[in-house]
C-alpha cells in the first residue's frame, strides 16, 4: 500500500515541471484527470450517481474497497489533496505578492483581481520577486 | 470536446502560448480564458435575469408550434453575443450525474474561472438537451444538469458560488436546428454575463 502510494505520488510529480519554476501544485483539470485515469471504470461501476464534492467519492471508494483497483485507492486521496493545495496556493498568492504589488502595481486599486492582472503582465512579471513568481506559479497564474 | 467560438481575443499579459490548443477537439485552459474573457464595454450592460428567462421558457413550451427552431427566443439569441464557450459534458442517461469521463472538462473550466482574467466576471452555466422526449421534461432535465455542473465547479473545484448561475433551456435552442435529435445539441454553454 505504501509503495503504491509512493508510486502514485511519483507519477503525479512526473506531470509537473515544464515551466522554469517548479510548481508545487497542479491544476484542477490535471488533478481530476489523474483520478479519472486511475479510477474511471471503478467510479462508473461502483459510484455511479455519487458527486465528487465534500468527500463523497472518498467515502464511496472506501465502501467498495474490495471491488476497486489498488491503483485507484492509492490515487484518490492524493488527488483531492492536490486540489486543496491548488486552492490554498491561489488564496495565498495575493499576500505572498503584497510587496511586489506595492512596488510594481501601486497605481492599481485593490480588489477585482486588478493587482493580480498587473503582476502577470509580462513586462511587470519579469521584475517581480522570486517569492511572488513562485506564488503565481503555484496558483497556476504565470 | 470543444467548439471554439469566434472570439479570438488576443490576451496580452499572459504566458499562455504553450497551452494553446494545437488541434481541434482538445480543451485547454487557454481556450477557456480566450473564449470567456470580458471583451468590451457592451458587457457592462448585461442584465441577466434567470427568473425572467425561466418564466419565458415555461410559457413558451406551453404553446404548440413554438418548438420550431425557426423562431428562436430573442433572449437566448441575445446571449450568444457575449463571450461564450460550448463544451460537451457527458451525463448518465436521464440523469444529472456527470460521467467521470467529463470531470476533466469541468476541472479545466474551474482552472479558467479561477484565473485573474476571469475571476471578476459572473458566468451563466447553460444546459441544453436534444429534442428527444417532451419539451417539459427536457427543460427540467437541462436545469438539473446545469445545476450539476455548477455544483461540481463549486464543491469539487472551489469556484465561488456567486461567480455562477445555472440555467436549463431544454431543447429550445438547438445547436443544429436542422437535426434537433442530434448529439451536438446536448451541450453545456458558459456565458460571461458581466462583472461580479
Amino acid at each position: 500500500m505504501a509503495n503504491r502510494m509512493a508510486a502514485a505520488i511519483f507519477a503525479l510529480c512526473g506531470l509537473l515541471g515544464a515551466t522554469g519554476l517548479h510548481a508545487e501544485t497542479i491544476g484542477y483539470g490535471q488533478a481530476i484527470r489523474t483520478l479519472t485515469s486511475a479510477c474511471g471504470a471503478d467510479l462508473q461501476r461502483n459510484c455511479s450517481g455519487v458527486k465528487p464534492g465534500g468527500g463523497a467519492i472518498q467515502a464511496c471508494m472506501a465502501k467498495h474497497k474490495a471491488d476497486v483497483s489498488p491503483n485507484c485507492i492509492a490515487t484518490v486521496q492524493v488527488v483531492f489533496d492536490l486540489i486543496a493545495k491548488r486552492a490554498e496556493a491561489q488564496a495565498a498568492a495575493p499576500s505572498l505578492c503584497a510587496n511586489d504589488a506595492r512596488r510594481h502595481c501601486s497605481e492599481f486599486r485593490e480588489g477585482n483581481a486588478r493587482v493580480l492582472r498587473c503582476l502577470i503582465r509580462p513586462d511587470i512579471y519579469r521584475g517581480v520577486s522570486k517569492k511572488c513568481k513562485q506564488a503565481l506559479t503555484d496558483a497556476g497564474w504565470d | 470536446m470543444i467548439k471554439p467560438n469566434r472570439f479570438a481575443v488576443a490576451i496580452t499579459g499572459l504566458l499562455l502560448s504553450a497551452t494553446i490548443a494545437s488541434a481541434q477537439g482538445t480543451l485547454t485552459e487557454a481556450d477557456i480564458i480566450n473564449s470567456l474573457v470580458e471583451t468590451g464595454p457592451a458587457m457592462q450592460a448585461a442584465g441577466f435575469d434567470v427568473a425572467a428567462i425561466q418564466k419565458a421558457l415555461f410559457e413558451r413550451i406551453q404553446v404548440e408550434g413554438t418548438e420550431s427552431a425557426a423562431r428562436p427566443m430573442p433572449v437566448l439569441q441575445a446571449l450568444s453575443k457575449y463571450p461564450n464557450l460550448t463544451v460537451q459534458v457527458e451525463f448518465d442517461f436521464d440523469s444529472d450525474w456527470i460521467r467521470p469521463s467529463s470531470w476533466e472538462t469541468v476541472g479545466l473550466i474551474a482552472d479558467g474561472l479561477h484565473h485573474p482574467l476571469l475571476l471578476t466576471s459572473r458566468f451563466a452555466v447553460i444546459g441544453h438537451t436534444d429534442a428527444k422526449g417532451s419539451r417539459d421534461y427536457n427543460l427540467k432535465l437541462s436545469q438539473r444538469r446545469a445545476e450539476a455542473v455548477m455544483e461540481m465547479l463549486v464543491t469539487t473545484f472551489r469556484v465561488p458560488p456567486d461567480q455562477l448561475v445555472a440555467l436549463g433551456v431544454g431543447e429550445e435552442q438547438p445547436a443544429d436546428p436542422a437535426n434537433p435529435d442530434a448529439a451536438i445539441n446536448r451541450r453545456v454553454q458558459l456565458i460571461n454575463i458581466g462583472p461580479r
